[in-house]
Order: structure tokens, then sequence, then C-alpha cells
């Protein structure tokens, strides 16, 4: 059986880093993207089964991604994580939750990431 | 040999330059992190090394430039430290990643500045990153020259990237982190072990050579998980870094045939250990935290590089449980599973 492929965007490219290994070391495909922009035209060379997405990022933030990707045809039903320090630990920040909600996210995972968790909503989006 | 596909550059305008150099030596450390970080200074960039006689030590910090002073002064007016502080003002961080530990990362960027006279006043790596410390009145000319031995899947040039990036530099400023753990969450805490750790002072003049060799010890298989530069005197480099023991011969081979004049050594066994967590760069104290858990355990860092958001620290492998045990009473890893 071919491996699941997971597309990790995220500005922070030592983030990027450790989900990988950890992604990886459970055997997934990985793809690594650090910004909206690059991840958009890494998504239009190859879909991925699974996106994991940063919210904030310069260029296309998550949440203008992840809308995007959602209103089109062909990546409508790809499973997207939305990433975000939005919560008590970044209380200055202009992105809110309830945007967040609204870009119809299959889930939506604070950080600091628990990445027992994240690995866990992988596996039931997967399922 | 063709450009090096990397993922990005990132750029952190703004920023003074703190270098202290101490004849203490391995408490110096330790006292300037806890000083910045009982004022709240946060460090976005540090290294530290120290020399291989274990007499002298040098600490090189980046803070943000509105604190520029406050740190200077700080470190400047404890004449009980007995530190020699230098202040660079308006630098630039500018990082390019991922470098994969593979060394003509580094070494194509060092080498690249170094032959258009821009000298870099400070090298740090992150488990992804090599990041360089530049004047801010050559930055224009930087990112220019990055698209020499770099390509970038997003942008074609530096019109390109500045026409991508400018003017959104707010999208990253407005992270203000209020994290209040007294047990501070780490992703992840990664070893590496049977190193050897390589210290030598690199004349401006040598500086192109000393890139090359960089590259030539990737195209030997060569991997480099650690470097930092330091800004010396006479506008000398001082560098660190880490290959591995296996490597010991044909590192020195490398080194000898392209920088027969410099000195390099090298000293016991050495282990790393990264750090990577949650806004790491954006957070005052996290550096402290981990220098204090070492100074409790009993451990001396050889050399420290904090970039971006993990810290890397060199010590003596036979350290490395001890240090590992310190470190559990301040960070907490979250299960990664690796």
């Amino acid at each position: 059986m071919s491996k699941k492929y997971v597309l990790i965007v995220d500005d922070d490219p030592d983030m990027v880093e450790t989900v990988g290994i950890m992604l990886e070391s459970r055997g997934y495909e990985v793809g690594k993207a650090y910004d909206g922009i690059e991840g958009d035209e890494l998504i239009k060379e190859r879909r991925p089964d699974l996106l994991v997405l940063d919210v904030m990022m310069p260029r296309k933030d998550g949440y203008t991604l992840c809308a995007e990707l959602k209103r089109k045809h062909e990546t409508r039903d790809m499973p997207i994580i939305l990433l975000t320090a939005v919560g008590e630990a970044v209380p200055t920040t202009s992105y809110s939750h309830a945007d967040g909600m609204a870009t119809e996210a299959d889930d939506y995972i604070p950080k600091p990431v628990d990445t027992q968790s994240l690995v866990n909503t992988i596996e039931r989006l997967f399922a | 040999m063709g450009k090096i596909r990397l993922g990005g550059i990132k750029i952190l305008e703004g920023h003074s330059h703190l270098i202290s150099s101490s004849r203490t030596g391995e408490n110096a450390l330790s006292g300037i992190c806890a000083r910045l970080a009982a004022s709240g200074i946060n460090l976005t960039f540090l290294t530290h090394t120290l020399n291989p006689d274990g007499r002298e030590a040098t600490t090189a910090v980046c803070t943000d430039s509105t604190v520029g002073f406050s740190g200077y002064f700080l470190l400047k007016l404890d004449h009980h430290a007995g530190l020699d502080v230098r202040l660079q003002r308006d630098v630039t961080i500018a990082s390019v990643f991922p470098h994969g530990r593979k060394p003509h990362v580094a070494g194509e960027l060092i080498e690249v500045l170094a032959k258009a006279g821009i000298r870099p006043q400070g090298i740090a790596s992150s488990s992804s990153t090599v990041s360089s410390i530049i004047a801010s009145a050559d930055v224009e000319k930087t990112i220019d020259l990055l698209f020499d031995p770099f390509e970038f899947p997003t942008y074609q040039s530096p019109f390109d990237w500045h026409a991508a990036y400018r003017g959104k530099e707010q999208v990253l400023r407005e992270i203000i982190c209020s994290y209040d753990e007294e047990i501070i969450k780490v992703y992840g805490v990664t070893q590496l072990q049977e190193l050897d750790l390589w210290q030598a002072t690199i004349a401006f003049s040598q500086l192109a050579r000393f890139g090359h060799a960089l590259t030539a010890l990737h195209e030997h298989g060569v991997s480099v998980p650690f470097l930092i530069g330091q800004s010396g005197p006479d506008m000398s480099l001082l560098f660190a870094f880490c290959s591995p023991l296996a490597c010991s011969d044909q590192v020195r081979s490398v080194l000898g045939l392209h920088l027969p004049a410099v000195d390099f050594h090298y000293g016991e066994t050495a282990a790393i250990l990264f750090l990577h967590g949650p806004h790491f760069g954006d957070r005052p104290g996290i550096a402290n935290a981990l220098v204090q858990a070492l100074e409790q355990a009993g451990v001396s860092p050889l050399a420290v590089s904090c970039t971006v958001s993990s810290i890397s620290v060199v010590i003596r492998e036979d350290d490395l449980e001890r240090a590992r045990q310190g470190l559990e009473s301040r960070f907490r890893e979250v299960e990664m599973g690796i």
C-alpha cells in the first residue's frame, strides 16, 4: 500500500522540520512548504492526502489558503488541519478563532501543538 | 555546480548585536542570560563558545533595537562579571532554510558574502536554518547575492522576493507571546553523539576560503549539524562547528587543503542537544532556562546556537546523561514518537 502524502505548510522552518520528522517516523510521506503561496503551488503539482496548515504566515495566510481550497472542486474534500497560535498565549493578534471556524477546516489545533493530538487527528481523518 | 534549491529566506530587521568576551569563562553565559532574562529582554539570536582552554568565553546576542542600549548597559555596568562588551546597532538577521545539515548551504552563504566584501557579524544554525547577522545597510545587497548560489521555489529573483515580502513584516511582528509556563513545553529534544567540535579564528581575508571549505566538506559527504561564527578582533570571525567523529580525517584533510595557515582546534568527543519549542524565538527567558538547568546539573556548554525557534547546545559527550536529566527539570518534552 502506498504511503499517505501529508503536506506541511508553516513559516517556521524548525516547526516544519520537527513535524516532518515525526510524521515520517509514523510512515507518512511528507511534503514541506514555507508559506501559503508555496503550499498552494505544491498542491497544484500534487494533491496531498492531507494538509497541515499554519495560520499566521506572510504572503498568503492559512485562513485564506484554507478557504480557497475548500471552494475548489478538486481540493474540497482534502482534509485540512489548521495549526494556530491564536489563543491565550498570543492575545495580541488580529486573527481569531471565529475566522478559523469560518474556513471549514476539518480540524483546528492550537499551538503549542500536542503532537500526539496531531497524530491522533491525522489518523482519525484518514480512518 | 548548479544552484542549491532551498525553501526560503527570512529577514528580521531592526536589531542590535551585543558581543561580550569574558576571562571568567564558563560562568559568563549564565550571568549574561540571567541578567537579560530578568529584564525581560528577548534574544532572537544567541551564540556562545567556550575557548578550547576553558578560560575565555565569547557570547553574542541579538535583541530588538529598542532594547539594545538597555542590554548593553546591563552587561557593561556589571563590573563583577569582567565582561568586555561591544554593541553593534542597526543589524539584520538574514536566514536561509532548510540546510538539512549539509555544510554547503552555510558555505555558499559565507563565500558569497565574503566575496562581495560583506562581513557577517555572526552566524548561527538551528535544526533547519542558517542565520547571519549583517549590517542593515547591506540587506538589499545581501538579498540580491543570495540568488547567486541559491534558488527558491516561489520567487525567481530578488525582485519577486521584495514584491512578496516587503511591507508584510507586521504579520511576523504582531505575534507577541505571553506564555507563563513553570515547565516549558518543548516539541522535541533530539541528540546527536560521537561528534568533533572544531574551533578556529578566521581572518576576513580567509572567509571566502572557509566558505569554500564547508562546500568541499559537503562534496566529501560530511554533515555539519552545528555551526556558529562570532565577531572577533581585527575583523576576524571565531567559528565553531561539529562534524561526525567518523569523518575526522576527511575534515582535517579538507581544512588543511583550503586553509593551511589556520590552526583548527578540536577537543574531546562532543554531543549536541537540539530543543525546539513553540515561539522560542519570541519569548524572553528560554535560553536562560536552558543555561540554568545545565548549570544546576553541573554541565558547561562548549557552544550554543539559538536562532529561529530552536536551541542547539554542544556539550562533552560524557555530560549527555546529566544534561538530559537537568533539562527535564525545566522543559517538558511532548511525546513525539520519534
